[in-house]
């Protein structure tokens, strides 16, 4: 071995420091790796990410971050780190690398994470209903922004297959996607299920102590084919509902034997693969026979079926017991029988049989007569009797009033709230029910004695915590202001409508408490409102999906909420009801994407399940109506009175063009008419909610009048637009061609009012609609003008304008009476063009929505023949027309029976100059008159609207001259002047029945 | 010549290798579970086990075991004290610490050796005090949240006398004389077991994660 140079020896050793020092760190890599206090101290040169793009924006994610290049590390500022990244909700997993070989003595910090993923929609696909596919989309419980756990998917498959195990589909197969989109984190789950062949029942398994035979079993259930009493060959289909109701069939006929406590048990259902078929095994106990009785009074099975809980809970105890009979009692003093006392007893007969006996002492019949309440100050009569719920005995309904204790507390509670909620916190009512009230034997009155003590203001309210722009909002919004009366249910509503305000505007964690204290003035209170915002959420984006045939647009355009806008429920419901209107989707789900999650931004999700592109309705009835035309004599001006058939059909073609547009047709066909109308509907016109075109064209052959026969064909174009919730303008033109034939009347009009006739005429409509309940209003006011105007530059023969005038208005007497009036005007001013007014334009009225003193459609004018020669007496429509109806409307029997007596007056006329409010009629070609109705009508309520008969007596209705024969007689008579002329009139009593409230 | 290459690639050879180790990365944090968007660091999994071993003055063994046992420790303790306070209870405040730090203290003849001691351990005195006062607080609101619940009839009270009686030796005392030590550690015992019974319930409704990386 020669020499080494000293270059030779520095080389190794080199290396080996070299290698000592990296081996040294190397074995510093492998001692105990956490430890961010040997870091501590040291300045934080850089922080990067791993990966680079995180599911947070990077300017967010900084913001959120304890540490901040520049700053030094410390283990709380690592740790604080790891819970603001975790606690966004974004990551699931986080660890974070020190990099200390860095320039200097600086540390490079990675920030190593797994991204969370959220459930951006669930999509199924193939259900056979039931259940249909919304249903299967809720039993896999995944949520629409949830987090995702991909076990979950595993469950949800299993939920399906139970629901539809539970619907008879026993082979069902489900297979599910996963489309993973890294940019929004959303995780979209597809199930695609193939159901298979749904199972029959075949046969019943019974056990446990039944006595009643299989077979009745099997009849109870009706899961056998059948129809009514008639078995049928074979087993229906299973479905969840179908075993549902069989089994609480066979519950209610054990009930119906008294076996109030039998126990029906469905244990199992027993699935043969090789026939398809399930028998389900039913354990029933019937359990011993309850009677339930009373005596001293009768009350029937049904009512002792309402008023005895044992019945609802099949169960006996003697809680239940108690509350039936305080259930009857207050049935009782409903009655009349204030004083009544109610017992129960139960004994167990020899059969076995359990006999629970209410007797029942009702005492004698007292009827409520007066209600007093003395004390009130600050409250009317008026406005305390409005809330309360006992009733005075009335003549027709009620006869002996409404009393109970129960009632009675009730109101003394309801007018305590209403002084405490206005500022009387140390109010009190005592109630005192007198017997023989007046001095008269079994009367009795109630007396509602007020202390209302002094009624608390407040005095102050000061805001902590909003910022002073939100105050100043705020101080305009609440109730509890300076100088108002001060109550915890005022201060309730200021609570919500303050924290309504903040969620509404990205607070979603906003929270309010307040303080009172008592103020150097009396009886006023210092209110101290702490309102903590919490952190402002923003939109990151807005992500719709489920959209397949509709257009992104479409749906962007009723979008209230964008990116970057503060996260506000309302704006997000609203969108959601927006998307609904368009009636093209049968499911709008909106969610923020991980609402749990504590970052500053959030995208909102819009999952939207378009609905069924085509939808069909039929509709089979019929209809009593008077049809006119077409009659083979002159006998009957106010036409002949026909059952008809009614048959409707229609079709729809929703979201044409994934526009939201709507094209239909509908169809009517009865013997007084047959329509065909075609509409195409776009909602929502250029985005804006308050707009919607409608084009349509209509087909229809109509025979309501009776004096002609008509046949319309019409193409129209109307844009409305909603101005408040209220007001609504219709713009509309129309173009229309209508043919009059089978004219019954003087055969010298015939070549007037015979021509064809076409009008175009542009009108305008506005509504004013403030009725608390169209169907059945009880307050508020409609108002609606329509003005029209036909011109021949719009391509008329007739010209004219036309102006219908319609004003109703609703006042509520007190909590039963209701008065509603209205008055209808129209004029038609011919302006050029044909010399008459076409048939078909002009006003005809009369029956059960105008004047009640005519049969439909026989107002106004009528055909009295050329000099006085030829009459036929049928109407003839007029120019101008003039009605008001009164109505008082109250209820009869119980509340679903109503009572209305009205009177009608008006008339259609000849003319606008000819408007007379004369009572007489002149002469029997005079019919410009005020006709006069008054009688008496009832509605029975139903959930369409109530159905309604009326019965008018007219003291002056119109008597004319008609003509008997047929058209050939009118024609021969006509030609030599010798028609003989009938003396006619409308009868003084008409019977209306139709559907809806007059007006 | 031969030889001296093969000497310095001898010599260079662990340098090469532990070069990439030198240049990585060291994980100095990261989530060892979470308990709803409560984080417990693995950081503070190790500390707890380097406090509980000074407390006990052993040297501290840190392991996956060690530190799961630490996290469970952490979340039954983050559970118990959310509860608390929730329902706002009164919880010991550092004010009450003297009598669990001062036999800790009195081990070390001075204060500069207790400090010493510290931190040869890893860990600081504000450390060793936030631990104690949490366990504090967790024992008292335990005492208050459970003890009420816990009924105890005479008839335990034998019984559990009968099971102690055989280890106080000889001459153990009547049940009598020690009725009220038996009672308190009965009720203690079954305080202990109310507390495990919520927490049971309690881990159910809440979601707890462990990440099973922090404990290899």
């Amino acid at each position: 071995m020669g020499a080494l140079s000293l270059g030779e020896v520095r080389r190794p050793v080199l290396l080996l420091v070299f290698t000592l020092f990296f081996g040294a760190v190397a074995i510093a890599q492998e001692a105990p790796a956490n430890n961010p206090t040997s870091y501590a101290g040291r300045p934080i040169v850089r922080i990067d990410f791993d990966p680079p793009d995180q599911p947070i924006p990077q300017t967010e994610l900084f913001r959120l971050l304890p540490l901040r290049p520049g700053s030094v590390v410390t283990s709380a500022a690592i740790r604080a780190t790891l819970q603001r990244l975790y606690e966004t909700g974004r990551f699931s997993k986080i660890a974070i690398d020190a990099d200390g070989v860095a320039e200097g003595n600086g540390v490079v910090l990675k920030i190593i994470t797994e991204q969370s993923l959220f459930i951006g929609g669930v999509t199924v696909e193939g259900a056979s209903e039931p259940p249909n596919e919304n249903q299967l989309a809720a039993a896999t419980k995944l949520e629409l922004g949830m987090p995702f756990a991909g076990s979950a998917v595993s469950q949800a498959v299993e939920s399906m297959q139970e629901r539809l195990r539970a619907n008879g589909f026993y082979d069902a197969r489900i297979q599910y996607r996963l489309e993973r989109d890294e940019a929004t984190s959303e995780m979209n789950i597809f199930f695609d299920v193939n159901p298979g062949d749904r199972a029959r029942f075949e046969g019943v398994q019974v056990g446990g102590g039944l006595t009643a035979s299989i077979n009745s079993i099997v009849r109870a259930t009706r899961w056998h084919r059948g129809i009514l009493f008639v078995p049928l060959p074979g087993w229906r289909q299973v479905t969840e509902a179908r075993v549902q109701t069989g089994v609480d069939r066979v519950r209610q006929n054990l009930r119906k034997a008294n076996r109030l406590l039998a126990r029906v048990t469905l244990v199992r259902l027993d699935y043969r693969s090789t026939t398809n078929t399930v028998t389900p095994w039913l354990d029933i106990e019937n359990g011993p026979a309850i009677d339930i009785r009373t005596s001293g009074a009768n009350v029937s099975k049904g009512r002792l079926r309402q008023l005895i809980p044992v019945y609802e809970e099949r169960t006996v105890d003697r809680s239940l017991l108690v509350e039936g009979s305080r259930n009857l009692t207050n049935y009782f003093q409903s009655q009349g029988y204030f004083d009544v006392s109610v017992d129960f007893t139960e004994h167990t007969e020899a059969n076995g049989s359990r006999v629970i006996d209410y007797s029942v002492l009702r005492n004698a019949r007292h009827k409520l007569v007066g209600i007093e309440i003395s004390g009130n100050r600050f409250f009317d009569q008026a406005t305390i009797r409005e809330r309360l719920s006992l009733r005075e005995a009335g003549r027709l309904r009620q006869r002996y009033g409404r009393y109970s204790q129960r009632l009675r507390d009730q109101d003394r509670d309801a007018i305590r709230d209403l002084y405490r909620s206005n500022g009387f916190r140390d109010v009190s009512v005592n109630t005192f029910t007198a017997d023989d009230y007046r001095g008269r034997h079994d009367d009795l009155g109630v007396r509602f004695e007020i202390q209302e003590g002094p009624q608390w203001f407040v005095n102050s309210v000061q805001f902590d915590g909003a910022s002073d722009d939100d105050e100043q909002y705020l101080r305009g919004m609440i109730q509890s202001t300076e100088g108002q009366a001060f109550s915890e249910a005022g201060i309730a509503a200021d609570r919500d409508a303050i924290l309504a305000y903040y969620l509404n505007n990205g607070f979603p964690d906003a929270t309010f408490d307040w303080t009172q204290t008592p103020s150097e003035q009396a009886n006023r209170v210092d209110l101290r409102f702490v309102i903590h915002a919490g952190e402002r959420r923003y939109v990151r984006d807005v992500l719709v999906r489920g959209l397949d045939t509709t257009k992104t647009s479409l749906v962007a355009n009723r979008l209230g909420v964008r990116a970057g806008d503060p996260i506000s429920q309302t704006q997000i419901a609203q969108s959601q009801q927006r998307l609904y209107d368009l009636g093209i989707f049968s499911k709008v789900q909106t969610a923020l994407q991980n609402p749990d999650g504590m970052e500053e931004s959030k995208y909102v999700l819009f999952h939207l399940d378009e609905a069924s592109r085509y939808s069909f309705n039929v509709g089979i009835g019929a209809q009593l109506t008077r049809i006119g035309s077409g009659a083979a004599t002159f006998d009957a001006p106010a036409g002949n009175a026909v059952f008809s058939p009614r048959l409707s059909l229609g079709v729809s073609r929703l979201n044409l063009l994934g526009l939201g547009h709507t094209l239909s047709l509908q169809t009517l066909a009865s013997l007084p008419q047959q329509r065909a109308i075609g509409t195409y509907l776009i909602p929502q016109f250029a985005g804006n909610d308050n707009l919607s075109i409608t084009a349509s064209t209509l087909f229809d052959n109509s025979r309501d009048v009776s004096t002609y026969k008509a046949q319309r064909i019409e193409g129209s174009l109307q844009l409305a637009q909603r101005l408040t919730r209220a007001n609504t303008l219709q713009y509309r033109f129309s173009f229309r061609r209508v043919t009059v034939s089978d004219l019954n009347i003087d055969p010298g009009l015939v070549p007037l009012l015979s021509q064809p006739d076409r009008v175009g005429i542009f009108s305008m409509t506005f509504i004013q609609d403030r009725r608390d309940n169209p169907v059945d209003s009880r307050g508020g006011i409609l108002n609606t003008i329509d003005m029209g105007v036909s011109l021949p530059q719009f391509g008329s023969v007739s010209n004219y304008t036309r102006l219908l005038l319609r004003n109703s208005t609703y006042h509520k007497i007190n909590r039963e009476l209701t008065i509603a009036r209205s008055l209808q005007f129209g004029y038609i001013q011919r302006l050029g063009g044909a010399l008459l007014i076409p048939l078909p334009e002009r006003f005809f009225a009369g029956g059960a929505s105008s004047q009640r003193a005519f049969p439909d459609n026989q107002a106004g004018p009528r055909d009295i023949g050329s000099n006085g020669n030829g009459a036929t007496g049928f109407p003839l429509g007029g120019t101008a027309m003039f009605f008001h109806s009164t109505e008082l409307r109250f209820p009869l029997i119980g509340d679903n029976v109503g009572g209305v007596l009205f009177h009608d007056m008006g008339n259609v006329y000849s003319d606008i100059r000819n408007v007379s409010f004369r009572f007489r009629q002149q002469n029997l070609t005079d019919f410009n008159y005020m006709v006069q109705a008054a009688g008496f009508g009832i509605r029975y309520k139903t959930p369409v609207g109530p159905i309604r008969i009326d019965l008018s007596f007219s003291p002056n209705p119109p008597k004319f001259n008609g003509f008997s024969g047929t058209l050939q007689d009118l024609i021969t008579c006509s030609q030599v002047r010798s028609c003989a002329t009938v003396p006619r009139s409308i009868s003084n009593f008409q019977f209306h029945f139709s559907l809806g409230q007059t007006f | 010549m031969r030889r001296n290459v093969t000497h310095y690639v001898l010599l260079l050879a662990p340098a090469i290798l532990c070069a990439p180790l030198a240049l990585r990365a060291e994980t100095i944090d990261r989530l060892a579970a979470t308990v709803g968007i409560h984080v417990i660091a693995e950081s503070e999994a190790i500390a707890d086990v380097r406090i509980t071993a000074f407390i006990d003055n052993k040297p501290p063994v840190i392991n996956g075991e060690a530190k799961k046992k630490s996290v469970d420790r952490l979340i039954d303790q983050y559970l118990v004290l959310q509860d608390a306070a929730l329902a706002r209870a009164p919880l010991p405040t550092a004010a009450d610490l003297a009598p669990l730090v001062e036999p800790i203290r009195v081990r070390y003849a001075s204060a500069a050796e207790f400090t010493s001691a510290l931190a040869r351990a890893g860990i600081t005195e504000e450390d060793l005090r936030a631990h104690l006062l949490a366990g504090l607080q967790m024992m008292r609101y335990s005492d208050l949240r459970f003890r009420p619940e816990v009924q105890i009839s005479d008839q335990d009270l034998r019984d559990y006398y009968g099971q102690l009686k055989s280890k106080l030796g000889p001459n153990p005392p009547d049940f009598d004389d020690a009725r009220d030590q038996v009672e308190g550690l009965l009720t203690a015992e079954r305080t202990l077991e109310a507390m495990d019974r919520w927490l049971g319930m309690t881990r159910h409704d809440t979601r707890v994660l462990y990440h099973e990386e922090a404990f290899r």
